[in-house]
């Protein structure tokens, strides 16, 4: 019954339709794993309209203990969670737009390791049509290691002048770790058959595994209507 | 110049409708109650529940009427305000908090054998609410935002709980 259970039998994978099934399933793939690798080189997948942006949201939730020793210095002075950051420029600032700002914000972030195609139980995806822009919108959970730190840490906002060739606290943010994640994608049609991310949101949050979405078994109970 | 913050109508909507998720049954008609849960969904959205599609508002609704009581908080968001031709939308991704009354009762009060759980007249029961469950949320909604809450503009519900706390009554 719903008073102790969730009254809907949970689906790690969802695809509006079975053609985009595959097309999502091999986009996100080869997205991964060039993020992983050669980051830069999906650049080729934005335009001058395209949009990035991440937040870092660090409560902990859920049933993984917590790390004592958990550093975001590598995100946070980027992070555009709007419950935090306020005011117009800011907020602005955070957004980037177009190849050129978009590729500085890849490179702002840790090198990292997803283990879609190894592990695809740590991973959920949501797939659905976009109609408006007659693409494609992928909403994708999972986890990554980060394997390094990021090509050029992104520097610090503040308004000191002074510029710090290791980013002031950035450099100390050594310490690599596993995180949990939320992306969601935008994904279009492009001018010869390719593919353009319109849009790509970023949430990186601390670690938390993938029992949420593991698929039980049993048979979903019907829930009870009065 | 000032610089314009197109984001600026999004945190409050999003406070708006997740509070709708929450709202009490306040002893109104059952099918009134159900028609106060995020009525700012288009009549043929695409709603997706932990992976889970719905056909229709109506159906969405229904079922979210028959889980206990909730309290979610948003904790963080972001948001892209998309050209799309015609009216605009924002694609939102926020994470939010949830947790769930485990005391015994849906929120009409009823429990597992649909019986009122209190004596008539009596004073309410008090939820005895779960630990924090975590959410991701995608959402479509137009910009019709920045200047009305009150109409159907969400095109797109994607609710996914990402984190379940190590010791629950209530299941997922």
């Amino acid at each position: 019954n719903a008073i102790f259970n969730f009254p809907v039998a949970t689906k790690s994978m969802f695809f509006e339709t079975p053609d985009l099934s595959k097309v999502a399933a091999n986009f996100i793939a080869t997205f991964l794993t060039m993020w992983d690798g050669q980051r830069l080189n999906l650049l080729q997948l934005y335009t001058p309209d395209s949009q990035f942006s991440y937040q870092v949201d660090t409560t902990h939730l859920g049933e993984t203990p917590m790390s004592s020793t958990t550093n975001w210095s590598y995100y946070l002075s980027h992070s555009r969670n709007l419950k935090r950051v306020s005011g117009a420029r800011p907020r602005m600032s955070r957004l980037y737009i177009g190849t050129e700002a978009i590729g500085k914000a890849f490179q702002g972030l840790p090198k990292t390791k997803h283990s879609l195609q190894e592990f695809p139980a740590l991973y959920s995806m949501e797939t659905t049509s976009f109609p408006p822009l007659n693409g494609m919108q992928i909403t994708l959970h999972g986890e990554f290691n980060e394997t390094g730190p990021p090509e050029h840490p992104a520097q610090d906002h503040r308004p000191t002048g002074r510029f710090n060739k290791y980013g002031s606290n950035q450099a100390r943010g050594g310490q690599l770790e596993k995180r949990s994640f939320d992306r969601t994608l935008i994904v279009v049609p492009g001018p010869s058959g390719g593919f353009i991310v319109a849009s790509d949101l970023l949430l990186v949050k601390p670690y938390a595994g993938n029992s949420a979405w593991l698929e039980h078994k049993a048979p979903a109970v019907a829930p009870i209507i009065p | 110049p000032s610089m314009e913050d197109p984001t600026l109508k999004v945190d409050e909507f999003l406070k708006v409708t997740s509070e709708t998720l929450d709202l009490p049954y306040r002893n109104e008609a059952p099918d009134y109650y159900k028609s106060t849960i995020l009525p700012q969904l288009l009549p043929q959205s695409r709603i997706i529940i932990n992976g889970q599609p719905f056909g229709s508002k109506a159906q969405f609704q229904e079922l979210w009427s028959t889980l206990p009581s909730t309290q979610h908080q948003v904790i963080s968001f972001d948001t892209h305000l998309l050209p799309t031709p015609g009216e605009r939308q924002y694609i939102i991704l926020a994470r939010l908090k949830v947790r769930f009354d485990e005391s015994g009762r849906n929120r009409f009060g009823q429990n597992a054998d649909l019986q009122p759980s209190s004596m008539p007249n009596s004073r309410p029961i008090r939820p005895f609410y779960s630990n924090w469950f975590g959410v991701a949320l995608t959402m479509v909604v137009t910009e019709k935002i920045n200047t009305n809450f009150n109409t159907e503009c969400i095109s797109s519900f994607d609710y996914r709980i990402t984190e379940k706390p190590a010791h629950s009554t209530f299941a997922i």
